[in-house]
């Protein structure tokens, strides 16, 4: 039996007997959140609705914080813009600090057309000005003619999605602050009446989540943004705080904003549940396949590929890629070395031509500088490349240059929500690694353990001439040579010598 | 049009309300005592709007709170927030108090 702890946070939600009950079954329920108990509304946010199972509390408050530039309020264009695009959902976006102008702007840069929706009467924007220096306070107040703007702007387009982006500007506007927060209180509980879904940004505060406490109105759900700086890459993170009558994945995700919107790169697998198919995926190398069981890897496994420099694994992935395209699957091949232009160019001068499943296709090439970027938006990019292609096969080639930025443990964690995710999706994965000496580098890393089979490539010198060999470490669940092949990049690919020819021991 | 004041100021206001609260009867009846005591007859225009039935008003004049007192003219605008009980912010407000 699992014990009393648990990670979903029981305290804001009554305990009920079905919710007790519900404890030991932990692991089912995080793998399959319930979807009854709580109406959700896909944020429309890429990965967001996989962690929050579902996506936002339907009907409710949602409070998204974060420091400046963090990403807040193109999360709640995107609320509005996937809702009206995707999910055929109208919107009404109420912003304090920007002009529509200046939103439309920042639209564009995710890639939506704020002015299109608007003109489709599918999203209606009102910008509230309050100017410190043009009110004088004369007594008593409320906010009522906000709640008027609002349901305004909701009746014009019959919205059902919310956004107010940054509603404590409201705080430099007006002085008495027990009126401001009993009316905040009010227009939250306000929101809910009206059957929309609101997304309420607030700027983060010192030793808080927002800087005037909005957090303790918005209970329902609360998202954070950091945009933090680590050796001088830039790295996004999200975090669902709290959910409140749902469980929800409670880590720090990375996400990404670019000119496709924004994503978050999920933990797919929150307890190992894959589906392991009984297919085989042949390597491209059929003397390899011949090694293992004569059929290849497990469809939807990960292999590693390890050795020096210059002992082919390259060539081995690109093998891997082209046996895909030429059975009609699609493939990608992530590389962080060269360009694409140069593997094609590289790969041909070995017989493997990849420019003829580029033009059918079938293959995607993805190559960027690690560097380029921190390695958390790297594999959100990855991630997203990957779901958007749907290929079924990945090659990455090589996965330690990711290495040179951020720490090891870190890494390790990123590599692992890489691999869950490929397998998730049942996508059969070739990885290679860099081995700067002879010993196990990699194993320390604790890498091989994700990994479901492993070939090493080495050379050795011999009569004057430098050898190329393979052998399979380890293939879960297939029977395999443990010979030590030699083998020769010829021009008609990575040929294999003959069992016992090539450099033994 | 109409004669002004003798400092040569016309006043243009707009008092939003939010329906017949007390607290919006309360800057009404206000409102209008100051400006009959201070203000002679033609030198100001005052239009008492109720939000609810205008929203599209009260948006395009950046109404947040209510009652506001909006001063069109003379300017610059402004807006003058509250049941306007305070009698010595609203006169200051509107320029005609010490």
């Amino acid at each position: 039996m699992i014990g009393k702890t648990n990670p979903i946070d029981l305290r804001s939600a009554p305990i009920r007997p079905e919710r007790v009950a519900s404890v030991d079954a932990q692991a089912q329920a995080l793998a399959k959140i319930p979807s009854q108990a709580l109406a959700k509304t896909p944020s429309g946010v890429e990965g967001l609705d996989e962690i929050t199972g579902g996506g936002l509390p339907q009907g409710r408050c949602c409070l998204v914080c974060g420091g400046a530039g963090s990403g807040k309020t193109l999360f709640g264009i995107t609320f509005l813009a996937e809702g009206a695009l995707r999910y055929g959902e109208t919107g009404v976006f109420i912003c304090f600090e920007e002009t529509e102008r200046e939103l439309s702007v920042n639209a564009a840069s995710l890639g939506y057309d704020l002015e299109k929706l608007k003109a489709e009467n599918k999203l209606a924007v009102d910008r509230i000005r309050v100017e410190r220096s043009e009110i004088a306070e004369t007594g008593d107040y409320d906010l009522e003619g906000l709640f008027i703007r609002i349901g305004y702007a909701i009746k014009t387009v019959g919205a059902k999605r919310v956004v107010l982006d940054t509603i404590e500007t409201l705080f430099s506007g007006f002085s008495n602050t027990a009126i401001l927060r009993a009316e905040l209180r009010r227009l939250f509980a306000w929101l809910k009446e009206q059957g929309v879904t609101s997304v309420i940004t607030g700027e983060r505060g010192e030793g808080a989540l927002t800087r005037h406490g909005l957090e303790e109105y918005v209970s329902d759900c609360v998202i954070l943004l950091d945009h933090r700086v680590v050796e001088q890459v830039a790295t996004r993170r999200l975090r669902v705080v709290k959910y409140r009558g749902a469980a929800h994945g409670a880590d720090e995700y990375p996400f990404l904003i670019d000119a496709s919107g924004i994503s978050v790169l999920p933990v797919t697998s929150l307890v190992l549940a894959h589906e392991a198919p009984n297919e085989r995926t042949p390597t491209g190398v059929a003397a390899l396949d011949e090694m293992l069981g004569g059929k290849g890897f497990w469809r939807g496994s990960s292999i590693l590929v390890s050795g020096a420099a210059g002992t082919g694994k390259s060539t081995l992935a690109a093998h891997f890629v082209e046996a895909a395209c030429a059975r009609g699957e699609k493939a990608i091949l992530f590389a962080f070395e060269e360009s694409p232009r140069q593997i094609v160019r590289n790969m041909a001068s070995v017989g493997i031509d990849l420019q003829r499943w580029i033009d059918a296709g079938l293959l995607r090439i993805a190559s960027t500088r690690p560097t380029f970027s921190g390695v958390e938006t790297h594999l959100a990019r990855m991630h997203r490349d990957i779901e958007d292609f749907a290929p079924a096969v990945v090659a990455i080639d090589p996965i330690y240059t990711l290495g040179f930025v951020g720490g090891l443990a870190q890494e390790r964690i990123m590599l692992l929500r890489l691999v869950d995710f490929l397998k998730s999706r049942g996508i059969t994965a070739m990885l290679t690694a860099a081995e700067a000496g002879v010993s196990g580098e990699i194993d320390q890393a604790g890498v091989s353990s994700l990994m479901d089979a492993w070939i090493q490539t080495r050379v050795t010198e011999q009569d004057g001439e430098r050898r190329r060999s393979l052998f399979i470490l380890k293939a879960r669940g297939i029977a395999h040579s443990s010979a030590v092949r030699g083998f020769a990049l010829t021009s008609q690919g990575l040929k294999l010598l003959d069992a016992r020819a090539g450099a033994g021991t | 049009m109409q004669a002004a004041e003798p400092e040569g100021k016309r006043y243009e206001l707009l008092l939003f309300v939010s329906g017949a609260s007390p607290r919006s009867l309360r800057a009404v009846a206000a409102v209008r005592t100051l400006c009959e005591q201070a203000l002679s007859p033609g030198c100001y225009a005052l239009d008492v709007i109720d939000a609810f039935r205008d929203p599209d008003f009260a948006r395009q004049c950046q109404i947040v709170a209510l009652p506001t007192l909006v001063r069109l003219k003379p300017a610059p605008r402004l807006l003058l927030v509250g049941d306007m009980s305070a009698a010595r912010p609203l006169a200051v407000g509107l320029g005609l108090g010490p």
